[in-house]
C-alpha cells in the first residue's frame, strides 16, 4: 500500500507542539524556546554546508539524527530557528518514515501528490509556528503590547508592525512569522494580516 | 555557542563542523593559536592540546566524505523544494553540494 500522508487539523498541531514543549521545559531562552536545544536532547545534530540554498535552507536527512543545513542561514538567526524547527516537525509528524532503513512506497517528496506535498509542508510550518510560539504567552505578550501602543493613541498599523516587531524579538522568529502566527491564533484579521504582508 | 566558537578561531560553520568531526586540515596556524586562548587554557593544558593536535595531523587525513555518505545525507523532506518534479531534479544537486570539498 503506498504511502499516505494524514493532514493535521489545527487543534492536533496545537497539542503536538504543546506535548513537545511540556517534554523539553528547560530548553528556554527566556520566554523563546530553545529549538536548538531540543534537537540536542533529541538526539540530532545540525550539519552546516555550503552551496545548498539554491534549492533549500534546510533539510532532514535519511539518517534522521541530521539536519543538514546552508551555513548562509545563521546570517539571520530568526529564520535560521524557524528552519530548524521546521525541520524537526517533518520529522515529529512523519515519524514512521525512519523506521526502517528504506523508505515506505511513495513517500519520497517526489512521489507525493501535490496535494500531499501541500499538506506536508503545510504542517511542517504550521507545528514549527506553534513551537516557537507557543499559543497561550504569545497572545499574551501580543495583546498586551498591542493595547500598550493603541492607549498611546499609535496609528492602528503603527501599532501593529511595533507589535509584530516586540513579538519577534521576544520569541526570536521574524515580524513576518509572528504575523501568520497572530492571524492563525486570531489576533489579527485576514484584512490586517493582507495590509501588513501584501505578498501573502 | 558552538558557532559564536567557531567564529572566534577564525572558522565559518561549515568549516567548523568539519573540523569537530575530525577534519583536521582545518586546524592550522591560527586556530592552535586561538583555541587556547578563547578557551582560556592553563600552561598544562594548552601543552596537552599541542600535544593531541601533532597527533591529530600526523594520522592518516580524514575529509568529509570519509565521515558521511551520500545515501546517509540524501533529502527526505526539503524545504523549499519548488514542486515535486524540481524535488527530483535538486536532490542530486544538493548532495553534489553537500559533498563538495569547502574551499
Amino acid at each position: 500500500m503506498s504511502y499516505h500522508y494524514q493532514a493535521k487539523t489545527d487543534a492536533e498541531i496545537e497539542q503536538t507542539a504543546a506535548a513537545i514543549l511540556a517534554r523539553f521545559p528547560k530548553r528556554r531562552l527566556g520566554l523563546a524556546v530553545d529549538i536548538e536545544g531540543i534537537l540536542e536532547d533529541l538526539g540530532m545534530d545540525l550539519l552546516p554546508r555550503r552551496g545548498i540554498r539554491p534549492h533549500a535552507e534546510g533539510y532532514l536527512a535519511r539518517d534522521p539524527r541530521i539536519i543538514v543545513v546552508d551555513e548562509k542561514i545563521f546570517t539571520y538567526p530568526p529564520r535560521a530557528r524557524f528552519t530548524l524547527a521546521e525541520e524537526v516537525s517533518h520529522l515529529i509528524l512523519e515519524y514512521e518514515l525512519w523506521k526502517g532503513g528504506r523508505l515506505p512506497v511513495g513517500a519520497d517528496s517526489h512521489e507525493l501528490s501535490e496535494q500531499q506535498h501541500f499538506f506536508v509542508e503545510k504542517d511542517a510550518k504550521s507545528l514549527a509556528s506553534a513551537l516557537l510560539m507557543p499559543a497561550a504567552i504569545f497572545a499574551e505578550i501580543f495583546n498586551a503590547k498591542r493595547r500598550e501602543l493603541e492607549a498611546a493613541a499609535a496609528p492602528e498599523l503603527h501599532a501593529l508592525r511595533e507589535t509584530l516587531k516586540h513579538a519577534g524579538e521576544i520569541f526570536q522568529v521574524s515580524p513576518k512569522a509572528a504575523a501568520v502566527r497572530a492571524r492563525k491564533l486570531k489576533l489579527i484579521t485576514l484584512a490586517e494580516l493582507k495590509r501588513l504582508l501584501p505578498d501573502s | 555557542m558552538l558557532r559564536v566558537f567557531a567564529g572566534q578561531i577564525g572558522l565559518s560553520p561549515a568549516e567548523y563542523a568539519e573540523a569537530e568531526a575530525g577534519v583536521v586540515r582545518w586546524l592550522g596556524e591560527e586556530q592552535a593559536a586561538t583555541i587556547p586562548q578563547v578557551l582560556g587554557l592553563s600552561a598544562s593544558e594548552r601543552k596537552q592540546f599541542q600535544a593531541l593536535l601533532a597527533d591529530a595531523r600526523s594520522a592518516t587525513p580524514l575529509e568529509f566524505d570519509d565521515l558521511f555518505t551520500r545515501e546517509q545525507l540524501e533529502p527526505v523532506r526539503l524545504r523549499h523544494a519548488e514542486g515535486k518534479r524540481a524535488a527530483v531534479r535538486a536532490k542530486n544537486e544538493i548532495l553534489d553540494a553537500v559533498f563538495a570539498p569547502l574551499r
